[in-house]
Parts: structure tokens; sequence; C-alpha cells
């Protein structure tokens, strides 16, 4: 076997080896809440605000809120971070993050809002990600 | 242009007007959804005479290129049409009402074009057809044969035109339409997206010419003309990157040009391919290997464009993009929007794979194996590292749709792309620095050693100069040893390159670009530091060593927006940072543009968050019965009183307010008349006003401005993050050299097809 062919196959085991484990690791689940509460990784849930008894402190910048999902089970979450501007008004929540003890403790909201004078089929850019890391 | 040509032109013209005249005039059809149905019959026209002259009838040439004409001009028409109604602010037409209004400058009303998916599609069909004039009216053998590749796309794209075009009827008569999505406006969203669009057209070429030199058994004779193609592709498509990076960084406040969101990663993928093509094209036109593969890369490009398009726009992906359309739209396409694009991917992929595949025996195999260590084997490599990142992008944008086959849908994060591109930037800045310095065809390790002994000692030096300052892992450090190898490496064939000619240095001068870039990205993505921070009005707070002392609301003059301003002082400058941040009723959230401060070697990024505290520019939601507390006082909101007010609205709020027991009607109102909207304040006895800022007719809320938020608004603070960019320069000059030299190698290629004698006998 020649050189060539080496590199080659180092290169497509080293792209296999990496790919499958980066997919794995950075899989975030979307699943029921049932599920969430007993997985241990990273995943997402997306609901309803339950109710509109949230805590919002926003000096402290944290959030607590009941999340339902479409079978009406409601699940309690916490956010610390900067808190969505128009997170009173959402319409679907989608949290990232684990559970932890009693509640959902989420790294990342994405918040979408009733868009009243918004046409149907448009874009939907309000969802822009509130999230602590940033990506570049 | 022969006598039949004009025949067919003017039948297909004529006829089509006079049916035209016919539907418009019992009110049918208007004369936008004419047009797109002339295109779409010319289309089919156009497509089956090029199926005749493939089938050894010339005659049907002139047909074809007559109906092919008309089709553009159709299409021309119909985009002038849609400018027409734009311009003339025709809210009888839906998508007019639903992405224009009365007063939108003239460039945004120009950009409302593309506001919508209908209107993109126009916009597809229409660049895809132009581009493919420069098909028909080149003089290679393939030429014709591509022209019925290329025209299979186009008769579905018009085909959506024809059936859902953006000239439908409004559903109720408006007097105003809703304008663009403010996130859109803004000048870059007038250039980004036709030049993306111009990119995701010219894809279909290398396919086109690569099924045609298939079908003709001609696996040699289409590098020559698909090379221009191919270049075009790319540079355009890069262009469009960049274009959308610096829009990203400097006008939406991503926070990086860059975000691994499906429609980029959508946008990438067919361009890797096609860089993977370029590079295989130039081996098979030295060696006559990599046959096989470099058709396969080129239908593979055109099928990631259909793919791309079929995943952000079919909304199977709407939980997981920024970017996604939403879903919930009834198209008027044999299973729907998605269920159509899936149909055109299936075309692609049978026409050109059934191809490849029914020729696959027929395709001779390469004369003489790649050398060990010639340049050839490690452009090969270099392909090969390309279709990698391909691949592993393409299943990380994939993972709703991979995972949903197992389970639950579920994603990557967007750190899945950093992570599986990392080794492969590796590899890539080695092989672009070692392969430029191979000789084609040689094997001469002895002379490549002496070659690359000055490039390794550069890069190893700049490795240390980077360690010290600060690189501390593996991974970025190794991506820097090999893009510093790669640009040393480069330089020096480059200058080697010029010196001969112009066309041997611009390939190396986008090696360099590239390499220049990558440096960039990986400084200004690793290694900058952010903070959050809640900056209280008027109190001076120390951000990563920054003094910043947020001065309050400011309303531009010029854009008649708010903007929140900072003043800042540090050890080398001080400055006044001045960040867009405005209350936006179409979305209701806070708009936001970051403020980007440039020093020689960072950028200082302050991106408002969120105001906190006083919701002044905003006000507070009420639902119809409702009652909040502020303090002393409660207010209850008792609904709207709608009533006529000359050619518009009345609306007045019924408010009952509490002050320490004692309770006042106040009734402010809100007329909307012609698209303006004018609030008067209801007075209190105890002092200050209150006054409606926005209302939502379906639900009948009421976004109210409070005299106690006025109080709160001098105690208002402001969520800030602030982060440094260090060496971002690196990535615009990088992509303005790397654009260079594509650009000049599509001159070069385009010059050598034109020089050359004509392969073949012209058909």
């Amino acid at each position: 076997m020649n050189l060539k062919a080496i590199l080659a196959l180092v290169l497509l085991a080293v792209a296999t080896v990496v790919g499958v484990s980066s997919f794995k690791k950075t899989m975030t689940p979307y699943i029921g809440f049932a599920e969430a509460r007993t997985s241990s990784g990273l995943v997402q849930v997306n609901g309803k605000l339950a109710d509109k008894d949230y805590v919002l402190k926003p000096e402290e910048q944290f959030l607590r809120f009941n999340l339902k999902d479409d079978h009406g089970d409601v699940m309690p979450v916490e956010y610390r971070g900067v808190i969505p501007g128009n997170f009173d008004q959402a319409v679907s929540v989608v949290a990232i993050g684990r559970f932890q003890g009693d509640h959902f403790e989420a790294q990342q909201l994405l918040v979408k809002c009733p868009s009243k004078y918004q046409a149907e089929g448009a874009e939907h850019p309000e969802g822009v990600p509130m999230s602590k890391e940033t990506a570049s | 242009m022969n006598r039949t040509s004009l025949t067919t032109s003017a039948t297909l013209i004529v006829g089509g007007l006079a049916i035209g005249a016919f539907l418009t005039s019992t009110g049918a059809f208007n004369w936008g959804q004419v047009l797109c149905w002339i295109a779409f019959v010319s289309a089919v026209t156009a497509g089956f005479s090029w199926w005749l002259c493939i089938l050894g009838n010339d005659r049907a040439e002139p047909v074809a290129r007559g109906a092919y004409r008309v089709q553009w001009l159709a299409l021309l028409g119909g985009a002038a049409f849609l400018w027409w109604i734009l311009f003339r602010h025709r809210f009888d037409f839906q998508y007019v009402h639903d992405y224009s209004s009365q007063d939108m400058p003239w460039y945004y009303v120009f950009a409302a074009f593309w506001g919508g998916q209908e209107g993109t599609f126009l916009l597809w069909a229409f660049l895809s057809t132009t581009l493919g004039l420069f098909l028909m009216y080149s003089r290679h053998s393939l030429a014709r044969t591509a022209m019925f590749f290329s025209n299979l796309p186009m008769i579905m794209l018009t085909f959506i035109g024809a059936v859902r075009g953006p000239f439908l009827a409004s559903k109720e008569a408006y007097t105003n339409g809703v304008g663009l999505n403010p996130l859109l406006q803004d000048w870059w969203m007038t250039i980004h997206p036709p030049v993306l669009f111009i990119g995701f057209s010219s894809f279909l070429f290398p396919f086109a010419i690569a099924c045609a030199a298939l079908l003709r058994r001609d696996y040699d004779g289409w590098v020559k003309p698909v090379m221009p193609w191919a270049v075009f592709a790319t540079a355009v498509q890069a262009t469009g990157f960049i274009m959308g990076g610096v829009w990203a960084y400097k006008v939406l406040g991503w926070g990086g040009y860059w975000g691994w969101d499906p429609v980029e990663n959508g946008s990438l993928i067919p361009w890797l391919a096609t860089v993977g093509l370029v590079h295989g094209l130039l081996v098979q036109r030295v060696t006559g290997s990599l046959r096989v593969t470099n058709f396969v890369l080129a239908i593979l490009s055109y099928v990631l464009v259909l793919y791309a398009s079929f995943l952000t726009r079919s909304g199977v992906l709407a939980d997981f993009s920024v970017h996604s359309f939403a879903a919930n739209d009834t198209w008027h396409l044999p299973f729907g929007l998605g269920g159509f694009l899936v149909f055109m991917i299936a075309t692609a992929a049978v026409v050109g794979f059934g191809l490849l595949f029914s020729r696959l025996s027929h395709i001779p195999r390469s004369p003489e194996p790649l050398g060990a260590f010639s340049r050839e084997s490690f452009m090969w490599l270099g392909q090969l590292v390309f279709i990698l990142m391909c691949a592993l992008i393409t299943i990380g944008m994939s993972a709703p749709l991979i995972t949903r086959l197992f389970g639950p849908p579920s994603n990557v994060q967007t750190t899945y792309y950093n992570l599986v591109n990392a080794p492969l930037a590796v590899a890539m800045g080695v092989l672009l620095g070692i392969a430029p310095l191979l000789r084609w065809r040689q094997s001469e390790p002895e002379a490549f050693v002496r070659a690359a002994l000055p490039s390794i000692a550069f890069a190893a030096a700049a490795t240390v100069v980077m360690v010290v300052a600060g690189v501390r892992e593996l991974m970025p450090a190794l991506v820097l040893f090999a893009m510093s190898f790669a640009l040393a490496a480069n330089t020096v064939v480059m200058v080697r390159g010029f010196r001969a000619s112009w066309k041997h240095g611009a390939a190396f001068l986008g090696h360099m670009g590239l390499s220049i870039m990558l440096i960039g990205v990986v400084a200004s993505s690793g290694y900058g530091i952010t903070d959050q921070v809640q900056l209280p009005r008027g109190e001076t707070r120390n951000v990563l060593g920054y003094m910043m002392n947020f001065q309050g609301m400011q309303r531009d003059s010029t854009d008649g927006k708010d903007h929140a301003i900072i003043a800042v002082t540090s050890a080398e400058r001080d400055f006044t940072a001045n960040a867009k941040f405005y209350w936006s009723e179409y979305n209701q959230g806070y708009m936001k543009k970051p403020h980007i401060e440039r020093f020689w070697n960072r950028d200082v990024y302050i991106a408002p968050l969120d105001m906190v505290g006083g919701a002044d520019v905003g006000g507070v939601w009420f639902m119809p019965g409702e009652t909040k507390r502020f303090g002393e006082v409660s207010y209850t909101f008792n609904g709207f009183r709608p009533e006529p007010s000359g050619t518009g609205m009345k609306l007045t709020a019924e408010i009952v307010v509490d002050i320490g027991g004692r309770t006042v009607p106040a009734r402010p109102e809100f007329v909307i008349s012609s698209g303006k909207r004018t609030s008067t304040p209801a007075y209190l006895p105890s002092g200050g006003t209150i006054s409606i800022v926005s209302g939502d007719p379906q639900s009948g809320r009421a976004l109210l401005s409070l005299p106690n938020q006025e109080v709160a608004a001098d105690s208002q603070t402001l969520a800030v993050e602030v982060s440094t960019k260090p060496f971002i320069n690196l990535v615009w000059i990088g992509s303005v050299v790397m654009l260079l030299s594509a650009f000049l190698s599509v001159l070069r290629r385009a010059i050598e097809q034109r020089r050359e004698p004509v392969g073949g006998k012209a058909a």
C-alpha cells in the first residue's frame, strides 16, 4: 500500500471516529417530559407556558416557570441568564438543558412569540436563541 | 436566430398573451400569473424540444431556443410585474401586503421581492434561466444536451411559480401592508439574497454538463466547459457567505459571523462539493484520473442545493432553525411544498446518478496510477477532505431527520460542527501547504523537503508565538500551525506563479486567503472573552477592563429608532457606544444592533440584550379584564371600544385606575388611519398619563404605557453582552483575498474556454 492510500485511510478513520463521537456527544434529543426526568444527558423539551405564575428576577438573571407539553404534563423549568424580553408572550418555549432534582435546568431558551401582524409562512426569525454561549 | 426559432417565440408570446388577455379580462388571472404560466409552458416546450434534439432531431433545436427565450422573457416580465406592484403599493396582492408597506423606503420595497417564499422561487427560476442563456450561447459540443438537463429543474421551478407565484389576490381589502420584518430591514437585504440565489442557480450547470457528458459518453470533454461554471459557482457562493457573515456580525448581533444554522450549512454543502469538484477536475485534466469522482461531485452539488432548499423551506426544521420558513402554509402543489421539493431532489438524483450508474462500466479508469508523492495525490487527498467536511455537515444538519427514524427527533448542538471540522481543517492546512510545493506526476520527496523547510520553519515559529500569546489547547494550536504552513508555502508559490503570469498565481492567492481567514476564525472565535453584565443607568461598571457607563436611550434623528448610548473609557481609547435598540411591534420584541469598536488587533463587540426594569419603550401588556398592580396603583383594562373614524378606526381603551382606594376612569385613544397610528393619552389626577402603545385586534390585548413606568425609565438597566474578537480583521482580509482569487480564476477559465478550439464537432 502506498503513502497516499494510507493517508486517505487515516483521514477516513479520523473523520468517522470524530464524527460519530461528536454526533453522540452533542446530540440533544427532543423528548417528552417523562423521558427528560429520567435522562441524564443534555436534552431539548418544548411546550407552552403552563400559567402566568412565573418567577422572574431580571437583576439576578433568574427565571422559573412551568412548562406544559401537548399531553398536559407540567414541569418546572429554571433558567439563569439574560431573560428573553418577550418571554411572557411566548406561545412556545424550547428549553435545552438537563433535569436536576425537582426541576429542569435550562442552559438555553428559545422563545417563539405570537406574530400577529405576520403573514402565514413568513420567516420566523424572532426565535433567535438567547443563549449563554455565543456562536461564532 | 433563425425563422423556426422566431416563429416559436412569436407563437408562445402571442398565444400566451392572447389567452392571458382573455383570462385577465374575466378576472380569473392577473398579468403576473399569466406571465408565470407562459414561463412554465415555454419551459415545457423547450425541455421537450431539447429532448427531441437529444434523440437526433436537429430541427427541434431552433424551437427549443425560441421557447427558452420566451421562458426568460416571461420570467423577466414576471419579476418586473412583481416590482411594479410592490412599488405601486398594490395591497390587493397578498404578497405585497405581507412583505411591504406604504412607509418603507424604496430600497426595502425593492428587497421585498425576496421577502417571502414565493418571491424567492420566482427569483431562483429567473436567475437559473438567465444563467442558462450563457450556456445556450456557448459553443461547446455538450451545450445543447446540457440545456435539456438544466431545463428540468427550471420546469419545476416555473411550475411552482405558476401554481403558487407571488401574485395571489389578497384575502381582504387592505389599505396598507405588514411591511418587511425589521430583522431583514437592512442594507444587506437588498444584495445578499440575490447573490446567494445566483450561487444556488449556478450549481445547476455543472450538474447539467455532467449529465450531458455521461449521456454523450464524453468522459473527458466536459472538463473544459464545466470548469468556468464550477469556479463561478464557488466564487459567487463564497461572496454570498461572506456577505451573510458580515450581516450577521455587524447588524444582527449574533456575536459571530457564522452560526452553523441550517440555512448557512445548506449553502455551504454544495459549495464544499464544488470546491472538491474544481480540484478533481484539475487532476483529471492532467492525469486522466478521478473521472467517476468528478461526476459524482458535479451531480451531488446540485442535489445538495435542492436538499438544502427542502430542509429550510418545507418546515421540517421549523423547530430547530432560526431561519427556517414555517410549515403551516398551504401550497397548491402535489403533496405540498415539502413533497414537491422531495420530488425535485428525487428527479435530480435519479437522472444524474442513474446516468452515472448506467455508464459506470464504460468510463475508462485512470490510465496511470496517481504517483505516491505527486501533486495530484495530495490534491486527491484534499478533495477527500472537502468531501468528508461536506458529508459530516450534511449529517449534522440532517440530524432531526435521521434521529426521527429511530426515535424522537433530536438535533446536534453547533459545537458538533466545530468538533468535526477542526481535525479536517488541520488536514486541509497541511495538504494545502504540501500540494502546491509538489510537481505534477513526479515523486521527489527530497526536493519537496528542501522546498518545504522554510515554510515549516515559519509555521513552527508562528505557532510558538501564538502559544506564548495564549493558545493553550491542542486542536487550535494544530489548526494554527497547519494554516501558517499553508500560508507560507502558498505565498512562495504564488510569488513564483505571478512572476510567470497572473493565471498561475491566482489559485495560490486563494489558498493564502483561506489560511489567513481560518487563522482569524480560530483567533476571534476561540480566544475572545465574553461577559454579560447589567448596566444601571448612570453607573460606571468595569466590563473586561472597559469602564462602561450607560447614559440612557436616545432617539436617532436619521433613522427614528431608539439607540442605547454607553460611554466607554479604556486604556487605549475613549469612545461612545451607540447600539440600536428599539421595540418592534412587528416582532413584539426588541430589535438590536451591536456596536462594534474596532482596534487594530481586535474588535470590541457590545451587543444590547435586554432592557431590565423600566419598560418605557414597550409598556405593559393587558388582557381584557386584567388588573395589574404597581405599588399603590392598580390598573384594570376592560377592553377596547372600536368606532370608525374618517377612513380609519378609533380604539378607545376602557381603563379603571385605582389609586389608593379611589377609582378613576381613563380613556386613552388610538387612531389608525391609512397606516398612520396616533395615540392620544389619558391624564390621571395624580399626574402622569396612560397611553396605548399597541393593540392586538385578535385577542383584544393592549400594550399600555403607564405613568409609573415613566418613573422607572430613570432607573432603567441595560443588559449587554460585551466580547472581544481578537484578530477578526484577518477573517475579512482573508475573505477578500479569497474572493479576489476566485474571480480571477473565473476570468482565467472563461478566457481559456473561449480561446481553445471547440472540442468535437459543434452540434
